[in-house]
Protein backbone atom coordinates (compact mmCIF):
# COMPACT_ATOMS: atom_id res chain seq x y z
CA UNK A 1 0.00 0.00 0.00
CA UNK A 2 1.52 3.27 -1.27
CA UNK A 3 0.07 6.13 0.82
CA UNK A 4 1.57 9.26 2.13
CA UNK A 5 -1.06 9.01 5.04
CA UNK A 6 -1.53 6.65 7.70
CA UNK A 7 -4.68 5.35 7.27
CA UNK A 8 -6.92 4.21 9.87
CA UNK A 9 -10.63 2.39 9.15
CA UNK A 10 -13.21 2.74 11.54
CA UNK A 11 -17.23 1.21 11.35
CA UNK A 12 -19.87 3.98 10.69
CA UNK A 13 -21.88 2.91 13.61
CA UNK A 14 -23.15 6.02 14.97
CA UNK A 15 -23.35 9.57 13.17
CA UNK A 16 -20.88 11.03 15.74
CA UNK A 17 -17.97 8.88 14.40
CA UNK A 18 -17.71 11.46 11.82
CA UNK A 19 -17.04 14.28 14.39
CA UNK A 20 -14.54 11.83 16.45
CA UNK A 21 -12.05 10.69 13.64
CA UNK A 22 -12.53 14.23 12.39
CA UNK A 23 -11.20 15.42 15.84
CA UNK A 24 -8.12 12.67 16.09
CA UNK A 25 -7.56 13.52 12.55
CA UNK A 26 -7.36 17.14 13.78
CA UNK A 27 -4.82 16.21 16.37
CA UNK A 28 -2.78 13.76 14.85
CA UNK A 29 -2.10 16.50 11.85
CA UNK A 30 -1.39 18.97 14.65
CA UNK A 31 1.28 16.90 15.73
CA UNK A 32 3.06 16.79 12.08
CA UNK A 33 1.52 12.93 11.66
CA UNK A 34 0.04 12.29 8.41
CA UNK A 35 -3.04 10.57 9.13
CA UNK A 36 -6.42 9.95 7.67
CA UNK A 37 -9.32 7.64 7.88
CA UNK A 38 -12.04 5.45 5.85
CA UNK A 39 -15.12 4.64 7.03
CA UNK A 40 -16.39 1.60 6.19
CA UNK A 41 -20.09 0.43 6.90
CA UNK A 42 -19.32 -2.92 8.44
CA UNK A 43 -16.50 -4.82 10.48
CA UNK A 44 -16.95 -7.05 7.95
CA UNK A 45 -15.99 -5.42 5.17
CA UNK A 46 -13.28 -2.99 7.34
CA UNK A 47 -11.47 -6.70 8.18
CA UNK A 48 -10.97 -7.93 4.44
CA UNK A 49 -9.91 -4.01 3.25
CA UNK A 50 -7.51 -4.38 6.03
CA UNK A 51 -6.41 -7.72 4.87
CA UNK A 52 -6.02 -6.32 1.11
CA UNK A 53 -4.23 -3.42 2.56
CA UNK A 54 -6.69 -0.44 2.34
CA UNK A 55 -5.64 0.44 6.21
CA UNK A 56 -3.23 0.37 8.13
CA UNK A 57 -4.76 0.25 11.46
CA UNK A 58 -8.22 -0.75 11.93
CA UNK A 59 -10.59 0.73 15.29
CA UNK A 60 -12.06 -2.97 15.87
CA UNK A 61 -14.41 -4.40 17.53
CA UNK A 62 -14.04 -7.92 19.58
CA UNK A 63 -15.44 -9.51 17.04
CA UNK A 64 -13.36 -7.85 14.33
CA UNK A 65 -10.06 -8.41 16.44
CA UNK A 66 -11.08 -12.30 16.54
CA UNK A 67 -11.72 -12.42 12.37
CA UNK A 68 -8.79 -10.06 11.68
CA UNK A 69 -6.66 -12.82 14.18
CA UNK A 70 -7.57 -15.89 12.20
CA UNK A 71 -7.33 -14.83 9.16
CA UNK A 72 -3.61 -13.29 9.28
CA UNK A 73 -3.20 -16.58 11.04
CA UNK A 74 -4.30 -18.66 8.12
CA UNK A 75 -2.67 -16.44 5.86
CA UNK A 76 1.14 -16.53 7.34
CA UNK A 77 0.70 -13.12 8.74
CA UNK A 78 0.59 -12.00 12.68
CA UNK A 79 -2.12 -9.21 13.84
CA UNK A 80 -1.41 -7.34 16.97
CA UNK A 81 -3.59 -5.23 19.33
CA UNK A 82 -1.63 -2.29 19.88
CA UNK A 83 -3.98 0.28 21.84
CA UNK A 84 -7.25 0.05 23.81
CA UNK A 85 -9.31 2.19 25.73
CA UNK A 86 -9.14 1.87 29.65
CA UNK A 87 -13.21 1.62 29.17
CA UNK A 88 -12.42 -1.40 26.74
CA UNK A 89 -10.72 -3.60 29.33
CA UNK A 90 -12.67 -5.75 32.02
CA UNK A 91 -16.09 -5.70 30.74
CA UNK A 92 -19.11 -8.24 31.96
CA UNK A 93 -22.25 -9.10 30.35
CA UNK A 94 -25.61 -10.08 32.24
CA UNK A 95 -28.55 -11.91 31.75
CA UNK A 96 -31.41 -10.15 33.48
CA UNK A 97 -34.50 -11.50 34.30
CA UNK A 98 -37.89 -9.66 35.69
CA UNK A 99 -37.40 -9.01 39.50
CA UNK A 100 -40.94 -11.00 40.03
CA UNK A 101 -39.82 -13.88 37.75
CA UNK A 102 -39.79 -17.26 38.63
CA UNK A 103 -36.37 -17.78 37.27
CA UNK A 104 -34.26 -17.94 40.00
CA UNK A 105 -31.09 -19.88 38.80
CA UNK A 106 -29.78 -20.41 35.25
CA UNK A 107 -31.31 -24.57 35.69
CA UNK A 108 -34.82 -22.63 34.97
CA UNK A 109 -33.82 -21.07 32.12
CA UNK A 110 -34.75 -24.86 30.47
CA UNK A 111 -37.70 -24.55 28.39
CA UNK A 112 -37.86 -20.61 28.46
CA UNK A 113 -36.74 -17.59 25.57
CA UNK A 114 -33.67 -15.63 25.99
CA UNK A 115 -33.24 -12.31 24.23
CA UNK A 116 -30.07 -11.22 22.94
CA UNK A 117 -29.10 -8.80 21.15
CA UNK A 118 -28.13 -8.74 17.07
CA UNK A 119 -26.62 -12.05 15.39
CA UNK A 120 -22.86 -10.24 15.46
CA UNK A 121 -22.94 -8.76 18.88
CA UNK A 122 -20.24 -9.95 21.08
CA UNK A 123 -22.02 -8.52 24.37
CA UNK A 124 -25.61 -9.19 24.25
CA UNK A 125 -24.99 -12.60 22.35
CA UNK A 126 -22.11 -14.52 21.64
CA UNK A 127 -20.71 -14.62 25.03
CA UNK A 128 -23.80 -14.94 27.20
CA UNK A 129 -24.68 -17.57 25.23
CA UNK A 130 -21.10 -18.92 25.21
CA UNK A 131 -21.34 -18.61 29.16
CA UNK A 132 -24.99 -19.95 29.31
CA UNK A 133 -23.21 -23.27 27.02
CA UNK A 134 -20.42 -23.57 29.81
CA UNK A 135 -23.76 -23.58 32.78
CA UNK A 136 -24.87 -26.76 30.69
CA UNK A 137 -27.14 -24.83 28.95
CA UNK A 138 -27.29 -25.43 25.09
CA UNK A 139 -28.90 -22.73 22.99
CA UNK A 140 -31.53 -23.68 21.03
CA UNK A 141 -31.53 -27.04 22.76
CA UNK A 142 -32.11 -26.28 26.39
CA UNK A 143 -33.47 -22.60 25.78
CA UNK A 144 -35.03 -20.31 22.60
CA UNK A 145 -32.92 -17.59 21.94
CA UNK A 146 -34.66 -14.73 20.70
CA UNK A 147 -32.25 -12.66 18.61
CA UNK A 148 -32.64 -8.76 18.33
CA UNK A 149 -31.18 -8.17 14.89
CA UNK A 150 -30.46 -4.75 14.74
CA UNK A 151 -28.03 -2.96 12.21
CA UNK A 152 -25.71 -6.34 11.09
CA UNK A 153 -22.17 -5.78 10.49
CA UNK A 154 -21.72 -3.38 13.44
CA UNK A 155 -21.08 -5.97 15.79
CA UNK A 156 -23.40 -4.30 18.63
CA UNK A 157 -21.81 -1.66 18.91
CA UNK A 158 -24.75 0.99 18.45
CA UNK A 159 -26.75 -1.46 21.25
CA UNK A 160 -29.54 -1.24 19.59
CA UNK A 161 -30.69 -5.18 19.55
CA UNK A 162 -29.52 -5.09 23.35
CA UNK A 163 -31.94 -2.68 23.97
CA UNK A 164 -34.74 -4.45 22.08
CA UNK A 165 -34.03 -7.94 24.45
CA UNK A 166 -34.53 -5.36 27.68
CA UNK A 167 -37.57 -4.08 26.05
CA UNK A 168 -38.71 -7.10 24.94
CA UNK A 169 -38.19 -8.73 28.76
CA UNK A 170 -40.37 -6.14 29.94
CA UNK A 171 -42.92 -6.83 27.75
CA UNK A 172 -43.05 -10.55 28.28
CA UNK A 173 -41.92 -11.85 24.95
CA UNK A 174 -39.01 -12.88 26.58
CA UNK A 175 -38.15 -14.75 30.18
CA UNK A 176 -34.54 -13.28 30.02
CA UNK A 177 -32.48 -11.06 28.60
CA UNK A 178 -28.71 -10.44 28.04
CA UNK A 179 -26.71 -7.04 27.92
CA UNK A 180 -23.43 -5.45 28.92
CA UNK A 181 -23.23 -4.88 32.89
CA UNK A 182 -22.84 -0.92 32.33
CA UNK A 183 -25.65 -0.97 30.26
CA UNK A 184 -28.35 -2.64 32.73
CA UNK A 185 -27.40 0.49 34.92
CA UNK A 186 -27.97 2.77 31.67
CA UNK A 187 -31.38 1.33 30.59
CA UNK A 188 -32.22 1.93 33.98
CA UNK A 189 -31.30 5.48 34.09
CA UNK A 190 -33.10 6.17 30.95
CA UNK A 191 -36.28 4.37 31.66
CA UNK A 192 -35.92 1.72 29.16
CA UNK A 193 -36.04 -0.86 32.41
CA UNK A 194 -37.33 0.59 35.63
CA UNK A 195 -36.07 0.66 38.85
CA UNK A 196 -36.44 -2.56 40.36
CA UNK A 197 -38.47 -3.93 37.87
CA UNK A 198 -35.32 -6.49 36.90
CA UNK A 199 -32.83 -8.53 38.72
CA UNK A 200 -29.80 -10.13 37.65
CA UNK A 201 -29.59 -13.88 37.37
CA UNK A 202 -26.11 -14.22 36.11
CA UNK A 203 -22.91 -12.47 35.00
CA UNK A 204 -20.13 -13.88 32.87
CA UNK A 205 -16.45 -13.65 33.06
CA UNK A 206 -14.61 -10.44 31.91
CA UNK A 207 -13.64 -9.84 28.55
CA UNK A 208 -12.10 -6.84 26.54
CA UNK A 209 -13.33 -4.59 24.01
CA UNK A 210 -12.31 -2.78 21.06
CA UNK A 211 -8.92 -2.36 20.02
CA UNK A 212 -6.60 -1.16 17.47
CA UNK A 213 -5.23 -3.55 14.95
CA UNK A 214 -2.34 -3.83 12.86
CA UNK A 215 -0.83 -6.48 10.95
CA UNK A 216 3.09 -7.76 10.87
CA UNK A 217 3.34 -5.74 7.66
CA UNK A 218 2.05 -2.43 8.88
CA UNK A 219 4.61 0.08 8.50
CA UNK A 220 6.72 0.47 11.89
CA UNK A 221 7.38 4.09 12.20
CA UNK A 222 4.45 5.28 11.59
CA UNK A 223 2.54 2.75 13.46
CA UNK A 224 5.00 3.36 16.74
CA UNK A 225 4.50 6.88 16.36
CA UNK A 226 0.44 6.63 16.02
CA UNK A 227 0.55 4.42 19.47
CA UNK A 228 2.93 6.58 20.97
CA UNK A 229 0.78 9.80 20.31
CA UNK A 230 -2.51 7.74 21.12
CA UNK A 231 -1.17 6.91 24.51
CA UNK A 232 0.56 10.30 25.28
CA UNK A 233 -3.43 12.08 25.08
CA UNK A 234 -4.18 12.84 28.58
CA UNK A 235 -7.54 13.99 29.65
CA UNK A 236 -5.86 16.81 31.38
CA UNK A 237 -5.82 18.32 28.75
CA UNK A 238 -8.78 20.94 27.69
CA UNK A 239 -8.02 20.50 23.53
CA UNK A 240 -7.93 16.62 24.14
CA UNK A 241 -10.21 15.63 26.30
CA UNK A 242 -13.75 16.40 24.34
CA UNK A 243 -12.43 13.80 22.25
CA UNK A 244 -11.60 11.16 24.48
CA UNK A 245 -15.29 12.12 25.94
CA UNK A 246 -16.78 11.30 22.60
CA UNK A 247 -14.72 8.32 22.04
CA UNK A 248 -16.38 7.39 25.66
CA UNK A 249 -12.29 7.22 27.78
CA UNK A 250 -10.57 8.43 30.15
CA UNK A 251 -7.04 6.87 29.04
CA UNK A 252 -5.60 4.85 26.03
CA UNK A 253 -4.01 1.60 27.30
CA UNK A 254 -1.86 -0.41 25.47
CA UNK A 255 -3.42 -3.23 23.74
CA UNK A 256 -3.86 -6.90 25.53
CA UNK A 257 -5.50 -10.14 23.86
CA UNK A 258 -5.82 -12.53 26.86
CA UNK A 259 -8.91 -10.97 27.35
CA UNK A 260 -10.43 -11.84 23.98
CA UNK A 261 -10.13 -15.79 24.67
CA UNK A 262 -13.93 -16.13 25.80
CA UNK A 263 -15.04 -14.71 21.98
CA UNK A 264 -13.08 -16.50 20.74
CA UNK A 265 -14.06 -19.69 22.60
CA UNK A 266 -17.75 -18.36 21.78
CA UNK A 267 -17.24 -17.65 18.12
CA UNK A 268 -15.74 -21.17 17.89
CA UNK A 269 -18.77 -22.72 19.53
CA UNK A 270 -21.38 -20.79 17.46
CA UNK A 271 -19.25 -21.45 14.07
CA UNK A 272 -19.24 -17.58 13.31
CA UNK A 273 -15.76 -17.68 11.79
CA UNK A 274 -14.34 -20.42 10.68
CA UNK A 275 -10.27 -20.99 11.85
CA UNK A 276 -9.34 -19.27 8.90
CA UNK A 277 -11.33 -16.29 9.73
CA UNK A 278 -14.31 -17.07 7.26
CA UNK A 279 -17.35 -16.06 7.52
CA UNK A 280 -19.28 -19.80 8.43
CA UNK A 281 -22.88 -18.76 10.28
CA UNK A 282 -26.09 -18.42 8.34
CA UNK A 283 -28.52 -15.89 7.83
CA UNK A 284 -26.20 -13.09 8.46
CA UNK A 285 -27.22 -10.33 6.92
CA UNK A 286 -24.61 -6.95 7.07
CA UNK B 1 -26.06 6.29 54.51
CA UNK B 2 -22.95 5.94 56.64
CA UNK B 3 -20.00 8.20 56.35
CA UNK B 4 -16.70 7.24 55.08
CA UNK B 5 -14.80 5.82 58.16
CA UNK B 6 -11.93 7.23 59.32
CA UNK B 7 -9.05 4.41 58.74
CA UNK B 8 -5.66 4.15 56.80
CA UNK B 9 -8.11 2.72 54.33
CA UNK B 10 -11.04 4.97 53.90
CA UNK B 11 -14.66 3.01 53.19
CA UNK B 12 -17.74 4.28 52.51
CA UNK B 13 -21.22 1.89 53.45
CA UNK B 14 -23.84 2.34 50.69
CA UNK B 15 -26.27 0.17 52.66
CA UNK B 16 -29.14 -0.47 50.05
CA UNK B 17 -28.58 2.77 48.08
CA UNK B 18 -28.76 2.11 44.32
CA UNK B 19 -27.25 3.59 41.29
CA UNK B 20 -30.75 4.53 40.30
CA UNK B 21 -31.08 6.37 43.61
CA UNK B 22 -28.15 8.58 43.32
CA UNK B 23 -25.43 6.06 45.25
CA UNK B 24 -22.97 7.40 42.47
CA UNK B 25 -23.33 10.77 44.35
CA UNK B 26 -21.76 9.64 47.25
CA UNK B 27 -19.39 7.64 45.57
CA UNK B 28 -18.24 10.93 43.96
CA UNK B 29 -18.51 12.95 47.15
CA UNK B 30 -16.01 10.02 49.12
CA UNK B 31 -13.48 9.87 45.77
CA UNK B 32 -12.58 13.65 45.50
CA UNK B 33 -11.76 13.66 49.49
CA UNK B 34 -8.15 11.17 48.10
CA UNK B 35 -5.80 10.80 46.16
CA UNK B 36 -5.60 9.46 42.51
CA UNK B 37 -4.31 5.81 43.24
CA UNK B 38 -6.02 5.42 46.85
CA UNK B 39 -8.40 3.35 47.20
CA UNK B 40 -12.16 3.39 48.64
CA UNK B 41 -13.12 0.36 50.43
CA UNK B 42 -17.73 -0.03 49.76
CA UNK B 43 -19.81 -2.11 51.47
CA UNK B 44 -23.34 -2.53 50.51
CA UNK B 45 -26.14 -4.29 52.04
CA UNK B 46 -25.74 -7.96 51.36
CA UNK B 47 -29.66 -8.33 49.60
CA UNK B 48 -28.43 -5.68 46.91
CA UNK B 49 -24.70 -6.28 46.16
CA UNK B 50 -25.03 -8.06 43.18
CA UNK B 51 -26.71 -5.82 41.36
CA UNK B 52 -25.09 -2.79 43.27
CA UNK B 53 -21.31 -4.22 42.21
CA UNK B 54 -22.36 -5.42 38.64
CA UNK B 55 -22.76 -1.54 38.35
CA UNK B 56 -20.49 -0.09 40.41
CA UNK B 57 -18.07 -2.11 38.06
CA UNK B 58 -19.47 -0.29 34.90
CA UNK B 59 -19.65 2.90 36.87
CA UNK B 60 -15.74 2.75 37.45
CA UNK B 61 -14.88 1.83 33.86
CA UNK B 62 -17.28 4.83 32.60
CA UNK B 63 -15.57 7.27 35.05
CA UNK B 64 -11.63 6.00 34.88
CA UNK B 65 -11.30 3.90 38.26
CA UNK B 66 -10.20 1.11 38.84
CA UNK B 67 -12.72 -1.49 40.40
CA UNK B 68 -11.39 -4.35 42.58
CA UNK B 69 -13.12 -7.48 43.87
CA UNK B 70 -13.07 -8.19 47.42
CA UNK B 71 -10.52 -10.49 48.82
CA UNK B 72 -11.06 -13.48 50.65
CA UNK B 73 -13.28 -13.20 54.00
CA UNK B 74 -13.30 -9.62 53.71
CA UNK B 75 -16.06 -7.36 54.92
CA UNK B 76 -15.72 -4.83 52.10
CA UNK B 77 -17.48 -5.77 49.15
CA UNK B 78 -15.40 -4.15 46.75
CA UNK B 79 -12.62 -1.07 46.10
CA UNK B 80 -12.53 1.86 44.08
CA UNK B 81 -8.71 2.63 43.24
CA UNK B 82 -9.46 6.74 42.68
CA UNK B 83 -8.68 7.40 39.18
CA UNK B 84 -6.94 10.56 37.88
CA UNK B 85 -9.66 12.07 35.54
CA UNK B 86 -12.21 13.70 38.21
CA UNK B 87 -8.74 15.78 38.54
CA UNK B 88 -8.45 16.45 34.81
CA UNK B 89 -12.01 17.75 34.22
CA UNK B 90 -10.82 20.87 35.95
CA UNK B 91 -7.63 21.30 34.43
CA UNK B 92 -7.29 25.22 32.80
CA UNK B 93 -11.04 25.39 33.89
CA UNK B 94 -12.18 29.60 34.30
CA UNK B 95 -14.26 31.39 36.23
CA UNK B 96 -17.45 32.93 34.02
CA UNK B 97 -16.29 36.78 35.60
CA UNK B 98 -15.75 37.97 38.40
CA UNK B 99 -17.99 38.17 41.63
CA UNK B 100 -17.75 42.04 41.27
CA UNK B 101 -20.58 42.15 38.05
CA UNK B 102 -20.05 41.86 34.07
CA UNK B 103 -17.27 41.41 32.18
CA UNK B 104 -16.48 43.69 29.74
CA UNK B 105 -15.80 41.02 27.22
CA UNK B 106 -17.11 37.64 28.55
CA UNK B 107 -15.67 34.57 26.80
CA UNK B 108 -17.64 33.33 24.22
CA UNK B 109 -16.91 29.41 25.53
CA UNK B 110 -18.72 30.97 28.77
CA UNK B 111 -22.15 29.94 26.95
CA UNK B 112 -24.99 29.46 29.87
CA UNK B 113 -22.64 29.73 32.58
CA UNK B 114 -23.82 31.78 35.59
CA UNK B 115 -21.45 35.20 36.27
CA UNK B 116 -18.59 33.43 38.75
CA UNK B 117 -19.51 29.75 37.68
CA UNK B 118 -16.55 27.26 36.82
CA UNK B 119 -16.58 26.78 33.62
CA UNK B 120 -14.50 23.70 32.16
CA UNK B 121 -11.97 24.31 29.50
CA UNK B 122 -12.30 23.05 25.62
CA UNK B 123 -15.74 23.32 25.14
CA UNK B 124 -17.09 24.89 22.13
CA UNK B 125 -17.93 28.50 21.39
CA UNK B 126 -21.53 30.12 21.36
CA UNK B 127 -22.39 32.52 18.84
CA UNK B 128 -23.56 35.81 20.57
CA UNK B 129 -23.70 38.71 18.26
CA UNK B 130 -23.73 41.19 21.26
CA UNK B 131 -21.14 40.08 23.64
CA UNK B 132 -19.12 42.99 25.05
CA UNK B 133 -20.26 45.12 27.52
CA UNK B 134 -19.62 48.26 25.89
CA UNK B 135 -22.28 46.78 22.99
CA UNK B 136 -24.88 46.05 26.13
CA UNK B 137 -24.44 48.42 28.65
CA UNK B 138 -27.14 51.22 29.24
CA UNK B 139 -26.84 53.38 33.02
CA UNK B 140 -30.45 53.96 32.74
CA UNK B 141 -31.45 50.36 32.69
CA UNK B 142 -32.47 50.21 36.52
CA UNK B 143 -34.90 53.36 36.03
CA UNK B 144 -36.14 51.93 32.87
CA UNK B 145 -37.19 48.56 34.64
CA UNK B 146 -38.49 50.87 37.47
CA UNK B 147 -40.89 52.51 35.14
CA UNK B 148 -41.43 49.38 33.34
CA UNK B 149 -42.76 47.56 36.93
CA UNK B 150 -44.51 50.70 37.87
CA UNK B 151 -46.83 50.67 34.57
CA UNK B 152 -47.61 46.81 35.12
CA UNK B 153 -51.41 46.67 35.40
CA UNK B 154 -53.77 43.69 35.68
CA UNK B 155 -56.50 44.45 32.61
CA UNK B 156 -58.56 41.27 35.28
CA UNK B 157 -59.16 43.71 37.23
CA UNK B 158 -58.90 46.93 36.02
CA UNK B 159 -61.48 46.82 33.29
CA UNK B 160 -65.23 46.22 34.26
CA UNK B 161 -65.75 43.37 31.79
CA UNK B 162 -69.31 42.20 32.97
CA UNK B 163 -70.48 45.99 32.08
CA UNK B 164 -72.89 46.04 29.22
CA UNK B 165 -72.03 48.32 26.62
CA UNK B 166 -73.95 49.32 23.41
CA UNK B 167 -72.52 51.00 20.20
CA UNK B 168 -72.67 51.49 16.94
CA UNK B 169 -71.95 48.51 14.43
CA UNK B 170 -69.87 50.89 13.16
CA UNK B 171 -68.37 52.07 16.12
CA UNK B 172 -67.93 48.75 17.54
CA UNK B 173 -66.49 47.73 14.08
CA UNK B 174 -63.89 50.55 14.20
CA UNK B 175 -62.94 49.61 18.38
CA UNK B 176 -62.23 45.75 16.94
CA UNK B 177 -59.97 46.69 13.71
CA UNK B 178 -58.27 49.22 16.20
CA UNK B 179 -57.99 46.25 18.88
CA UNK B 180 -56.91 43.99 16.20
CA UNK B 181 -53.89 46.45 15.19
CA UNK B 182 -52.73 46.47 18.73
CA UNK B 183 -52.56 42.97 18.92
CA UNK B 184 -50.16 43.04 16.06
CA UNK B 185 -48.52 45.46 17.91
CA UNK B 186 -48.07 43.89 21.12
CA UNK B 187 -46.93 40.45 19.36
CA UNK B 188 -44.38 43.03 17.50
CA UNK B 189 -43.19 44.10 20.96
CA UNK B 190 -42.37 40.59 22.57
CA UNK B 191 -40.85 39.31 19.35
CA UNK B 192 -38.54 42.37 18.49
CA UNK B 193 -36.94 42.17 22.21
CA UNK B 194 -37.04 38.33 22.76
CA UNK B 195 -34.90 37.86 19.39
CA UNK B 196 -32.57 40.28 21.18
CA UNK B 197 -31.94 37.73 24.28
CA UNK B 198 -30.96 35.38 21.76
CA UNK B 199 -28.04 37.31 20.38
CA UNK B 200 -26.91 38.30 24.14
CA UNK B 201 -24.50 36.66 25.84
CA UNK B 202 -25.58 35.12 28.99
CA UNK B 203 -22.62 36.46 30.50
CA UNK B 204 -23.86 40.01 30.47
CA UNK B 205 -26.96 41.56 32.15
CA UNK B 206 -30.15 41.13 29.06
CA UNK B 207 -32.05 43.99 31.13
CA UNK B 208 -29.47 46.37 29.83
CA UNK B 209 -29.21 45.02 26.06
CA UNK B 210 -33.12 45.18 25.71
CA UNK B 211 -33.36 48.92 27.21
CA UNK B 212 -30.44 50.07 24.73
CA UNK B 213 -31.76 48.36 21.83
CA UNK B 214 -35.65 48.99 22.26
CA UNK B 215 -35.55 52.38 23.90
CA UNK B 216 -37.42 53.84 20.69
CA UNK B 217 -40.58 51.36 21.96
CA UNK B 218 -41.40 51.74 25.22
CA UNK B 219 -44.04 49.13 25.41
CA UNK B 220 -41.59 47.02 23.98
CA UNK B 221 -38.76 47.82 26.83
CA UNK B 222 -41.47 47.15 28.98
CA UNK B 223 -42.16 43.49 28.43
CA UNK B 224 -38.37 42.94 27.27
CA UNK B 225 -37.43 43.94 31.04
CA UNK B 226 -40.52 42.38 32.54
CA UNK B 227 -41.58 39.37 31.29
CA UNK B 228 -38.47 36.47 31.41
CA UNK B 229 -37.69 38.33 35.24
CA UNK B 230 -36.00 35.71 36.54
CA UNK B 231 -33.59 36.08 33.72
CA UNK B 232 -33.77 39.98 33.04
CA UNK B 233 -34.51 41.87 35.80
CA UNK B 234 -32.33 44.24 38.23
CA UNK B 235 -34.72 43.06 41.01
CA UNK B 236 -34.88 38.96 41.03
CA UNK B 237 -32.11 38.75 38.23
CA UNK B 238 -28.82 38.54 40.42
CA UNK B 239 -30.55 36.71 42.98
CA UNK B 240 -29.23 33.81 42.07
CA UNK B 241 -25.67 35.36 41.83
CA UNK B 242 -26.36 36.87 45.64
CA UNK B 243 -27.25 33.89 46.83
CA UNK B 244 -24.64 31.67 45.31
CA UNK B 245 -21.87 33.82 46.54
CA UNK B 246 -22.96 34.52 49.70
CA UNK B 247 -20.57 32.06 51.74
CA UNK B 248 -18.14 31.66 48.62
CA UNK B 249 -17.99 34.37 46.97
CA UNK B 250 -18.02 32.60 43.59
CA UNK B 251 -21.23 30.43 41.83
CA UNK B 252 -19.82 27.04 41.87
Amino acid sequence: MSNQFFMLGAVAYDPKVVTIWEGFKAFFRQRDFAFDYVLYSNYEQQVEAHLAGQVHVAWNSPLAWIRAERAAKARGRRAEAIVMRDSDQNLTSVIVVKADSPIHTLADLRGKRVGVGAIDSPQATLIPLSHLRGQGLTPQQDFAVVRHDVLGGKHGDHIGGERDAARALLTGAVDAACMIDANHLLFINEGTLPAGSTQILAQTALYDHCNFTVFNDAPSEPTQRFRELLLAMSYDDPQVRPLLDLEGLKAWKPGRTEFYRPLDIAVTEMSFYDEAGNIAVADYQY
Amino acid sequence: MTKPETSLSPTINIEALSFAQGAHLLLKRALRALTPGQRLGVRVAPEHEREFLTHLRGWCRAQGHEFFDREDKESICAWIGRGRAMNGRWQQAERASGSDGPHAAPSLRWGFAARGAMVEAGGQSFHYSLHTKEQVWADNAPKLYAQAVAAQWNPNTAIRWEEPFNLDEEIESAVVQVMTYLIENENAALQVPARLYRANSPALPRSAAIARHSNRRRSASCRGLHAPRHLASKRTGPVHCRRAAIAEDFAG
